[in-house]
This record gives structure tokens, C-alpha cells and sequence, in this order.
């Protein structure tokens, strides 16, 4: 049998070695078989080739004898020259320790960089204008009634805390406190969530319900981005447009709070 | 070989220092081999990192693709990105290296918490095993963040969401949030020094370390020789088993090749995280549905179902995402490490223990276990509220508030269930 296992394993090595080109499904199924037949020999081999060598063992008690500790304390206990001295010894060579090892540990702040004021601002200014991934300015003719695209301050579509999810309702539909900064039906929000971060990236024109893919929270397009399910707490920050001489969309100001998920000092601004 | 053999003994003294080694016993039982398929796995990721770790660049400099995947030519991406799509597709063996290095750290993950699982229904963790038990945890915390890390360095939009959640979870920290995550991602999130610094945790810092502490956790039991169910005479002083030569590292190599073999299978014949369909991470840019590796779904399952909980201190923010990604793994972690102690304290058990319980013995232990089990399984599911919400038809909001009750009465059921059955069918109550 052991023979057997090792033919099997030898002609099929020789095709695992074949990476010649061959797919991969082929190249990890040769493989595979390769080795499990060595595992195969190794069973058999050791359960034809060898009787079964059970044996018992007693366990010691893993405790030291009370001579074996004696023994050990009179070669390493304490010398009684610095018995007087010792803790004020053992003390400061402590403090020595825990100096030098906290200067090693603070050095490691470099690798902080930023902490909380990049996290109050993004890239929008008054006067930006929204422009595609691709970098092309958004006019007001370019959506219709139910479309939504993702935008970003012209020329900075690497930003990623300035992502913005545009949409266009009819402007029938807007509720009165929703009037200003919403020309043309156009809303604008932060795209991330401010639950966990992730985009915001479902619409459901029909709800007016913005959902993020992540943790499900959904926000309500025409109530400032109230969060009315799932586990965000608070609603998007909304960007607030106007409309230039041209005719594209631009931001009327940055956001009025911090956007993304919330932390300790996001509550002021 | 004597030549050989006698050349090695004259400076080793190997007759002297095996003889008593290799004919240890060592106690059999199939679920003791769990252990051993983590440990195995490990290696694999080990061999098959390194082949990647020659490849991959850990770069987050944006680039325009021109390499041999067609489709992806002309888009923007990270250099690690296009690093990882090369080396899938210039040739059949990189894309098969890859899938087994995924493959094996979901197993690698599986195997240790299938391991620990066996030695808290047996009670392998009280005196003198208390240490390693702890070892034993801090590996599970190390192969999970480290499989974190190394599925967020391919920087696809899959990694890109599991940085936005992780980025999240560490600002909602009361305080210290935004210092802790900018030290992570090296700035505001996503920073370029996120990849490089990923990269040295996920290849140097996290496998040295794990590699010390199985070498601990191995000399341990080596010392204290393993544990042992109570069957033909086994006592707390004596044990029995197959020597360790040639028996036992016989059919432990077998072990490895059956494990290795079943990975490379896998990594062969089941495609896992094919980035090239997701896409490289880019602003605004975010798939459907969304989950992280399997090991981490307990936490975004808590982190969809708990409702809005944030609250203002002072003025200060403390964001419900607090609870579910850090309070909730942070608690748990605790209470893993804390275990042995808790149960002596409440057993009044103190003394040492080299034979296993059976669970069905421990009414009281196993219901806890099975408890805890179903409410961290519940979370896992309750990660796919969404395909569970496309399965049913029913809204996934509703679905989500199924789950709010079923995480709370189903491990209540599931304890309580247990406890009867075990309490009701034992002769001897154990003191």
C-alpha cells in the first residue's frame, strides 16, 4: 500500500511540476493530490510498518520538592550584604527600566501625524465647483428628475473626505426648509456614511432614501439626511449649493460639521 | 546512515538527548489533532507569504495600469493593487499562491477557534495550563488582526471598506480615537503610509511573534505532556498514547500533508477574493453586499443590528460604533483570557487537572459555552442581514430587528436548553 501511494505520488508530482502555462485549477488539484498521497504512504507506513508502540507514562508532579527549592534558594536567595539596601536598589533599578523603555515607547509618536484637525475640514470652499470622478464639471442640465451621481471638488477627485452624493428631485417635492441650497431639486450630501464611513452609494428615488452597503443605516433625502434606520446616529452633512454665471453647480460653503463617522470632538466644529 | 548518525552524536550527543524524548507519549485522541491543523496552516501561510511578499509592492502610489489584464488597463489604482492583479495573472502558479495564502488563514483562524473550543468544553485550561490557555488567546487576537491586515493590503474596495470600518471603530474611542487611528493608517484615513505599515505588521512584526509564542505554547505541553480524557485507567498521574517515534510524527506529518493538501486544493479549485472584480479603492466608489472575512463577522453583525446608542459627555461624542466594534471585541477578549480564573473562583476548583472533563459532565461550563457560541454565531449571521433580507423577501431594516431580539433570547435558549439536558441525564453531580 505504501507502494502504491508513493507511484500515485510520484507521476502526479511530475504533472504539478507541469507550470506550463496550465490553469489554475489544474496546477492546485496536482499539487494537492501530491501531497496528500505522501500523507497517505506516511499512514500507511506507519500503521502496516510499525506495531503499535503504545506506552504509559506516569506524570510527576510538576511542583519542585521542598529539598529542590531549598536547594535552590540557599545557591540564589538573597545576599545578606545588600538586605538593608535592596528595595531602595530593586526600586530605582525599576524606575531605571521603566524610564528607558518609556523613552523608547514616546519615541513611537512620530508615527502619529494628524490626530483631529484634519478631521474638521475637507476641500470644499465657497464657490467650488462639483465636478464627476472624471473630473468634469456638473451642469444643471446634467441629471434628471431621480438621478444621483457622486461628485467631488473640481480638481480634487483623489479627496476622499470631500465625496459627495448629488441627487435631483423634483422641485415640487421639496419641503420648505429644504428650499435654500437646493437649486433646481439638486441636494447634495457627504457620501460618507457617518456611521462607519463607507459611501453611501444606494439611492431609492421612489423612498427618497439614501442606504450605505455596509451596516444598512438609511437616510432621508428630503429631511437633511435624518438617518431613519440602522445604526447611524446622526444624518449626513449636506453641502449647500448655488448655481454660477455658467450654469454649473457649485458649493455655497464647506460643510457645516465634520464628515464620516463621529468621534470625541466631533460634536463642535 | 551510522557513519552519518555517529558523526552527529560525537558533537550533539543525540543518543543521550533523544532517547528519552522520542519514546514520550503522547495521548490520541482526534480532537487533540485540532491544534496541529492550526499549527500546519500556519506554515502554509508562511511558505506561500513568502512567495507573495516577493512579489507584491507595498505601495499606495496611485498609478494608471498597463499590465496583462486587459480589462483593468488604463484605470487608476494603488501599486500594491496593480502588484497583486500581476501576479495572479502572469502566471497560474501566483494566483494559485494566492488563494492558498486566503485559504489558509480562514482555516488557520477556523482551526483555533474549533482548538479552543475543545479545551473549554474539556476544561484543559485550569491549573497548571492557566499560562498557556493565555498564550493560546493572544494567538487567536494576532491571526485575526493579522488576517485583517493581509486581506487590506491587495487594496481593492473590499480592503478599502474594512480600512473605513476599522478608521471608524478607532475614532469612536472616547478621547484617544483620532490620535489611535492616525497612528495606525500613519494620518487622516486613507493616508499613503497605510500600506507600508500594514505590510511590516502583516509580514514581520505579527508572524515573529506568533512564531515565539507557538514555540511557548508547544514547550509547554511538552512539559506538562498533554491532557487526557478519563478512559482506561488514565488517572492524574498516569498517561498513555503512541511514542513519539515513530507513531505519533508519523501520523502528525501525515497530518501536514493532508492539511497542506487540502489547501492548496482549495486554493486551486475555489476562488476567493477575486479583486479584480471588486476594483481598486478609489474615493466614492463601494460594492454590494459587503462582508469582511469570515472571523470578523461577529463584530459588523453587531455593527449593523445595534441600534443608534450615541450620546454626548459634556459635549463630547461617544458614537454608537463604539460599543459594537471596540467595547463588544474588547469585553470578549477579557473574558477569554480571564476564563480560567472566573471558573476557579466560582468552582472553588483550584487544584491541578490533568484529566479532561467530558462535557456532557460539566453541565454548568457547557451551557455557558453553548450560550456564548450561539450568540457569537447569531452576530455572524446577522452580518448578512442583507443576502438573509434577499432570501426571504423581506425588508432588510425588519431583518436587522429580528436579529436585535434573536442575539439576545437565542443564547439565553440555547444555555438554558443545554443546561436541562445535561443536568437531567447525569448519575453523579460533580462538586
Amino acid at each position: 500500500m505504501a507502494a502504491l501511494a508513493t507511484s500515485i505520488l510520484a507521476s502526479v508530482a511530475f504533472v504539478g511540476a507541469m507550470f506550463l502555462g496550465r490553469s489554475t485549477p489544474l496546477l492546485g488539484s496536482a499539487l494537492a493530490v501530491a501531497l496528500a498521497a505522501i500523507g497517505v504512504a506516511l499512514v500507511s507506513w506507519a500503521n502496516d510498518v510499525f506495531p503499535p508502540s503504545i506506552r504509559w507514562e506516569n506524570r510527576e508532579p510538576l511542583e519542585s520538592t521542598s529539598s529542590e527549592r531549598t536547594a535552590f534558594m540557599s545557591d540564589f536567595g538573597a545576599p545578606g550584604r545588600f538586605t538593608t539596601r535592596r528595595r531602595l536598589l530593586g526600586g530605582l533599578l525599576a524606575g531605571a527600566l521603566v524610564g528607558v523603555v518609556s523613552g523608547l515607547i514616546l519615541s513611537l509618536r512620530s508615527l502619529f501625524r494628524g490626530g483631529v484637525e484634519p478631521l474638521l475640514t475637507t476641500s470644499w470652499a465657497t464657490g467650488t465647483r462639483l465636478a464627476t470622478t472624471d473630473d468634469e464639471p456638473i451642469h444643471v442640465d446634467t441629471l434628471s428628475e431621480g438621478g444621483t451621481i457622486t461628485a467631488f471638488p473640481e480638481g480634487k477627485t483623489d479627496a476622499f473626505d470631500s465625496t459627495v452624493i448629488l441627487v435631483r428631485v423634483a422641485s415640487g417635492a421639496l419641503p420648505p426648509d429644504h428650499r435654500e441650497g437646493s437649486p433646481e431639486g439638486y441636494i447634495a450630501y457627504s457620501k460618507l456614511c457617518t456611521h462607519a464611513g463607507c459611501p453611501v452609494g444606494l439611492y431609492d428615488p421612489d423612498a427618497g432614501l439614501l442606504t450605505c452597503p455596509c451596516h444598512h443605516s438609511a437616510f432621508q433625502v428630503l429631511d437633511h439626511a435624518r438617518p431613519t434606520g440602522g445604526p447611524a446616529g446622526r444624518p449626513l452633512p449636506r453641502l449647500l449649493l448655488s448655481v454660477d454665471d455658467e450654469g454649473f453647480l457649485v458649493a455655497a460653503a464647506d460643510f457645516d460639521r465634520p464628515v464620516g463617522p463621529g468621534f470625541w470632538e466631533g460634536t463642535r466644529s | 546512515m551510522r557513519g552519518a548518525v555517529r558523526w552527529l552524536d560525537a558533537r550533539f550527543g543525540l543518543a543521550r538527548l533523544l532517547h528519552g524524548q522520542l519514546k514520550k507519549a503522547f495521548p490520541a485522541h482526534w480532537s487533540f489533532l485540532l491544534g496541529e491543523i492550526a499549527l500546519f496552516s500556519f506554515i502554509v501561510l508562511v511558505f506561500t507569504g513568502i512567495y507573495l511578499t516577493l512579489f507584491y509592492e507595498a505601495s499606495g502610489e496611485m498609478i494608471v495600469y498597463d499590465g496583462v489584464y486587459e480589462p483593468l488597463v488604463g484605470t487608476s489604482m494603488s501599486r500594491a493593487y496593480a502588484s497583486v492583479i500581476e501576479l495572479s495573472f502572469r502566471d497560474h502558479l501566483g494566483l494559485l499562491v494566492r488563494q492558498t495564502h486566503h485559504w489558509a488563514a480562514l482555516v488557520f483562524v477556523a482551526a483555533i477557534v474549533l482548538h479552543l473550543a475543545r479545551v473549554f468544553f474539556t476544561g484543559a485550561f485550569r491549573n497548571p495550563r492557566e499560562i498557556n490557555w493565555m498564550v493560546g488567546v493572544t494567538m487567536l487576537l494576532l491571526a485575526v488582526v493579522n488576517g485583517y491586515f493581509g486581506y487590506s493590503l491587495v487594496d481593492d474596495v473590499l480592503a478599502g471598506m474594512g480600512g473605513h470600518i476599522v478608521n471608524s471603530g478607532l475614532l469612536s474611542i472616547p478621547v484617544v480615537g483620532p490620535w489611535l487611528a492616525s497612528a495606525l493608517f500613519g494620518g487622516e484615513f486613507p493616508s499613503l503610509a497605510t500600506i507600508p505599515r500594514f505590510f511590516v505588521f502583516h509580514v514581520l512584526i505579527i508572524p515573529v511573534t506568533l512564531g515565539v509564542l507557538i514555540a511557548v505554547h508547544l514547550a509547554i505541553v511538552w512539559k506538562q505532556k498533554h491532557t487526557q480524557f478519563p478512559e482506561r485507567g488514565v488517572s492524574e498521574s498516569t498517561l498513555y498514547g503512541p511514542k513519539l517515534w515513530p507513531s505519533y510524527a508519523a501520523r502528525s506529518m501525515a497530518l501536514f500533508f493532508f492539511v497542506s493538501a487540502t489547501l492548496v486544493a482549495l486554493g486551486g479549485l475555489i476562488q476567493i477574493h477575486a479583486v479584480w472584480m471588486t476594483g481598486p479603492f478609489l474615493p466614492g466608489l463601494v460594492s454590494s453586499p459587503l462582508h469582511p472575512d469570515w472571523y470578523l463577522g461577529w463584530i459588523e453583525g453587531a455593527n449593523r443590528i445595534l441600534p443608534p446608542l450615541d450620546f454626548t459627555l459634556f459635549g463630547y461624542l461617544v458614537p454608537s460604533l463604539f460599543f459594537s466594534s471596540v467595547l463588544l471585541p474588547g469585553v470578549t477578549l477579557l473574558l477569554l483570557y480571564a476564563w480560567p480564573f472566573i471558573e476557579a473562583r466560582f468552582t472553588g476548583d483550584y487544584d491541578t487537572h490533568h484529566v479532561l472533563d467530558r462535557p456532557s459532565e460539566r453541565p454548568v461550563r457547557t451551557a455557558i459555552g453553548a450560550a456564548a457560541l450561539t450568540f457569537y454565531t447569531l452576530l455572524f449571521v446577522a452580518a448578512s442581514a442583507d443576502v438573509v433580507s434577499v432570501a426571504t423577501a423581506i425588508d432588510v431594516q425588519t431583518v436587522m430587528q429580528a436579529f436585535r431580539f434573536i442575539v439576545v433570547l437565542g443564547p439565553v435558549a440555547a444555555g438554558a436548553t443545554t443546561y436541562l439536558i445535561l443536568s437531567g441525564d447525569k448519575e453523579a453531580q460533580p462538586t
